[in-house]
């Protein structure tokens, strides 16, 4: 479990705005091992979404580099990146953005066709997780502005995982689901990160942090401090007051 | 204030659709304002014309045999004034050819009059005067300067049969009766004491005549003045021998006028086209713009906006848009207006001068802002009926969502396809509109394309319309009449000879009358050109077919008994065709020989139409028939070159015009289809944002673009481009519906209804390939954020 999957050097990010320039990620030194489950932790604003975006290839980095599995996908141009995303992530979106032309099914299984081409296969696949997340065949063929919040969340995180990618990055995956939501698909995380997939999240929520090995916080684009946890026990009451302490002295 | 702040931040956002719709605007305003300048003002600036030099209001010509009984005639009319009455030279079968423009010569009537006799009516005022006026001078009317590029100094060859006499132009001169050979198929020639006289002595350039003008006291009634005299002189004169011709300032102001109408009733057509354009374009943005910021919307209506505010943002907003639309429209008037000078100018003959007429910019003014006003009040209305809540969830309510047409599990698409074609018909409501978009500018661009073929290539239904037949050769024989038009018709060259002849009849109808040219011939059917729009022409010695303008004046329809009384007989003819003609103004119409014989039964025919088998040279033909009938009492004419030369001022203008239109369309087509491909691709960005997030490469995006953009393109211009290949005669027959046409047949090529398929499809192609590939280059976060038109 010591080997690198994903790596970052000096990672900064800087957006103008007109003459303000904003400092987002600053210097920035990340490493990722394969099948960690990583949260990062942070206040509102402190750059959080930035480093997914900036470490899952969907933007590029002002400085720094970007190493998976050793090859410097920083250099990539935006398509090979796309290829690089389509094979070995996948993403949640705060926002969630599903595609709003086309059913929930579909929004799925357009996933799965970048990578294979069998269709009953991905289909299976992703009615199992939507089972999975709790959601019942009465949705397939709806529309995503005809699903509630907590159910396009559902649907954003089944089409993140439908491809098995390497790493998952998900944006405030349990944003908008109430506990019972939030437990049935932190489980299936759980499950997806047993079976090898690293994952890279980021929660506002100390239930959802839990579940990871290691978590990392975030303030003014630098990581501050980083807590190791070990591998997610249920109901663990010591880990719960580890945690607490740690964002507490992190000022959270 | 509020309203103002959202509308300023709605233009800021919509710059692509800000600059089209003033543009459009902009052009709409040109064609509209110079439309109806010209139209509205163009009756007072003849008159105005006319009084600078006391132009006549009749004019008679005669052999000089019954000057003194004319004169009596004059004089017992009411409204006459006074009258002037010089010698002039008539030459019936004269030609010309200006040697420094390098034209072809032209066969054209002429009256020469000599420039040194003193008149006080139609005085000349010599335009371009040359310093020094030379023996040979002439001045000669002023729409040789204007449309055909004569310049004072070119040397005028005059010919009659194998004589000729050169002539230096010395100047023009503006006279509304004489203005135009479109009008009156003889030029009026001003020539010194000396060349007078020379010609005068040479018999075989014409004949002496008497000519006379009068004038009146009500110009506005010269038409009453004319008739009462031509009954008046009938009674005196009955046989009237020699030549003869009398001529009205009401007639001649509207033959004048004619031409450049049609072309101003083109003008506010376009407008109105373009208009429309416009109208589409404003609910094409409203709708995108609501659309797009519904959430916006809703969030606005939440914190307490009414959505009569929001109407009204929207409103001020295309408030503004048309304002400074309207503005450059009006400058860029005043800057095209030398241009619309030389149109009119050499439409009219006469020197036009544009000016700024403030009513003309009001009534322009109006209509603009209340047709885009009300049209972007209706689009943007529904706003009223979306709840803030429904605005938030992404206006739910406005949209129905249909059957999955390709459920990914079991469609057989490919997966780009079948993205593109999920888009494609998710945007089904906005297809509808950018598609009825591209229909419009197709159906124009086929219009326009059409227009400028007929008008400016292949003028051959330009002549239908004239109404004149398209023989290359008229002969008229006074004795011996069949035996020459037998010889005649069986001489090589010749493909085929109709019996035409044509007087000016009076028809009557229930106490009304209408003057109109009454063409004979035995068969219609023969004649090359059929001006038939309903029913049938005669057959019958007890039918006649007339103008519709004609029925119209007579309020009588077909089916009807009409009656024309001809040198005091009175006979009574049924009404069984429609016939449409621009010649003679529209007034027109046809009985057979047998019905001619009703009325006189001596009736001779007297003139031949002779068609030449392909190939054949008119001139050299017209000189054969001269030596062989030489010492016969016959008349000859190269008789479609005369109508060509008629068509050559109204050509200019018309190209002028049409060019025009042409390159603006081009232009407009640009913009709006630029700005209907950006908007729909920028609207997807976020989609394609996240596609690209997922893992799609930009290739694969932009097919999927294609996809669901090229359907509605290809499939719109087609619609388009076929339904201009169907409407563009009956929009034609519409714009010349006020001068009696309602039937036009005009050519249509279907390769420029293909090409223009072809055109629109590629350059919609171009514009969705240029706006796709910025793609190309942006990571997919830049796309998530908003700041889309
Ligand atoms: N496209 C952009 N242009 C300019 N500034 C941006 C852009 N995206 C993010 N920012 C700024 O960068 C900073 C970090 O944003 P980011 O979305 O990464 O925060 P976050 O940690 O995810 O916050 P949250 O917990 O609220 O989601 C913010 O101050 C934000 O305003
Ligand atoms: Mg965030």
């Amino acid at each position: 479990m010591e080997n690198t999957i994903l790596k970052a050097e000096m990672l900064s990010k800087t957006y103008s705005n007109g003459s303000i320039m904003q400092h987002v990620l600053k210097n920035l030194n990340i490493d990722i091992k394969a099948g960690d489950f990583t949260v990062i932790m942070g206040s509102s604003g402190s750059g959080k979404s930035t480093l997914l975006y900036a470490l899952s290839g969907m933007d590029k980095p002002t400085l720094g580099k970007i190493d998976f599995k050793g090859e410097e996908i920083s250099k990539y141009s935006n398509d090979r990146l796309a290829v690089f995303r389509r094979k070995h992530c996948g993403f949640v979106f705060q926002q969630i953005y599903l595609n709003e032309t086309m059913s929930v099914l579909d929004n799925i299984i357009i996933s799965g066709l970048l990578v294979s081409r069998d269709k009953k296969a991905i289909a299976a696949r992703a009615k199992e997780l939507l089972h999975q997340v709790g959601m019942t065949e009465v949705c397939y063929q709806k529309y995503p502005s005809q699903l509630s919040g907590g159910e396009a969340q559902r649907v954003a995180i089944v089409r993140a995982l439908i491809n098995a990618p390497e790493i998952v990055f998900a944006d405030e995956p349990t944003g908008a689901l109430n506990s019972t939501n939030a437990i049935n698909v932190l489980d299936v995380m759980t499950e997806v990160n047993a079976s090898g997939q690293s994952i890279i999240m980021v929660t506002h929520d100390i239930k959802t942090a839990r579940r990871a090995n290691r978590i990392l916080y975030l303030k003014d684009g630098v990581i501050i401090d980083e807590l190791k946890l070990g591998s997610y026990v249920k109901d663990d009451p010591k880990r719960h007051k580890i945690l607490r302490e740690f964002l507490e002295r992190m000022g959270w | 204030m509020k309203i103002l702040m959202i509308a300023t931040n709605n233009i800021r956002k919509a710059k692509v659709a800000t600059a089209t719709l003033i543009i459009l605007i902009a052009i709409a305003t040109i064609f509209l304002y110079v439309g109806i300048s010209v139209l509205s003002n163009l009756d007072t600036f003849i008159d105005g014309k006319n009084a600078e030099t006391n132009g006549a209001h009749f004019i008679s010509i005669t052999d000089g045999s019954h000057d003194a009984a004319i004169d009596q005639i004059y004089e017992s009319i009411d409204s006459y004034v006074s009258s002037e009455r010089e010698e002039g030279l008539m030459s019936m079968s004269s030609k010309y050819q200006n040697v420094d423009t390098g034209e072809e010569a032209y066969s054209l009537s002429t009256l020469f009059l000599n420039r040194e006799t003193p008149r006080d009516i139609s005085r000349v005022t010599i335009i371009d005067e040359a310093a020094q006026i030379p023996e040979n001078g002439v001045i000669v009317p002023y729409v040789l300067k204007i449309a055909n590029g004569y310049k004072t100094g070119d040397t005028l060859k005059f010919m009659v049969d194998d004589n000729t006499t050169e002539l230096e132009i010395a100047g023009f001169y503006e006279d509304l009766m004489f203005a135009s050979p479109s009008n009156v198929s003889m030029y009026k020639l001003y020539v010194g004491d000396r060349q007078f006289d020379e010609l005068m002595n040479q018999p075989v350039y014409g004949s002496k005549c008497s000519y006379s003008a009068v004038i009146t006291d009500d110009i506005d009634n010269t038409e009453a003045f004319e008739s009462q005299f031509t009954k008046d002189l009938k009674t005196v004169w009955p046989e009237r021998t020699g030549s003869y011709a009398t001529l009205s300032y009401g007639t001649m102001k509207i033959g004048v006028a004619v031409f450049i109408n049609i072309i101003m009733a083109v003008l506010v057509a376009f407008s109105i086209i373009i208009l429309a354009i416009a109208a589409i374009v404003i609910k094409f943005s409203t709708t995108t713009h609501i659309e797009n910021n519904i959430k916006n919307i809703g969030a606005l209506e939440a914190m307490g906006y009414t959505s009569g505010q929001i109407l009204g943002s929207i409103l001020v907003e295309y408030l503004m848009i048309t304002a400074v639309g309207f503005a450059m429209g009006l400058g860029a008037s005043v800057l095209i207006s030398p241009v619309i000078t030389n149109v009119v100018s050499s439409s009219i003959g006469l020197r036009w001068t544009t000016g700024i007429y403030p009513r003309t910019v009001l009534i322009s003014l109006a209509v603009i802002m209340i047709s885009v006003l009300g049209i972007s009040y209706f689009s943007a209305f529904k706003i009223k009926k979306i709840t803030p809540l429904a605005a938030l969830r992404n206006g739910i309510e406005t949209h129905h969502f249909g059957k999955n047409r390709a459920p990914l599990e079991r469609t057989k698409l490919s997966l780009n396809m079948a993205m593109g074609y999920k888009s494609l018909v998710f945007n089904k409501r906005q297809n509808l509109i950018a598609g009825l978009i591209i229909m419009m500018l197709s159906l124009v661009t086929v219009f326009s394309f059409a227009a400028y073929y007929n008008f400016a290539v292949d003028k051959s239904a330009m002549i239908k319309l004239i109404g004149l037949e398209t023989a290359e050769v008229q002969v008229t024989a006074t004795e011996n009449e069949e035996t020459i038009f037998d010889e005649i018709a069986a001489m090589p060259g010749v493909e085929d000879t109709v019996k035409l002849d044509s007087f000016d009849g009076v028809i009557k109808y229930d106490k009304k009358e209408s003057g109109a040219s009454t063409r004979i011939t035995e068969d219609y059917s023969r004649l090359k050109v059929d001006t038939c729009v309903k029913g049938r022409m005669p057959v019958n010695d007890n039918e006649i077919a007339l103008t519709s303008i004609v029925l119209n004046k007579l309020g009588a329809q077909m089916g009807d008994t009409v009656s024309i009384d001809y040198n005091g007989t009175t006979r009574e003819f049924l009404v069984v065709g429609v016939t449409q003609q621009f010649n003679m103004l529209g007034r027109g119409a046809a009985i057979t020989t047998a019905g001619m014989k009703k009325l006189m039964p001596v009736y001779q025919e007297k003139n031949l139409m002779i068609y030449l088998v392909d190939g054949e040279n008119t001139k050299s033909f017209v000189t054969r028939i001269n030596n062989q009938y030489a010492n016969q009492n016959i008349q000859t004419a190269s008789y479609f070159e005369s109508i060509e030369m008629m068509l050559d001022s109204f050509e200019a203008s018309i190209k002028i015009v049409v060019t025009g239109c042409l390159g603006i369309i081009a232009v407009i087509i640009v913009f709006v289809m630029f700005l209907v491909i950006r908007v729909r691709i920028l609207r997807e960005r976020t989609r394609l944002g996240v596609s690209k997030a997922l893992g799609f490469t930009s290739n694969q995006l932009i097919g999927q673009i294609l996809i669901s953009q090229m359907p509605v393109i290809i499939g719109a211009s087609a619609l388009g481009a076929v339904a201009g290949y169907f409407a563009t005669n009956p929009l034609m027959a519409l714009m010349l519906a006020a001068n009696g046409i309602l039937n036009c047949e005009f050519y249509v090529d279907p390769g420029l209804v293909l090409l223009t398929i072809l055109g629109i499809s590629m350059l919609g192609l171009a514009t969705v390939l240029i706006v796709a590939n910025s793609i190309r280059k942006i990571s997919p976060c830049r796309m998530f954020e908003e700041g889309v038109d």
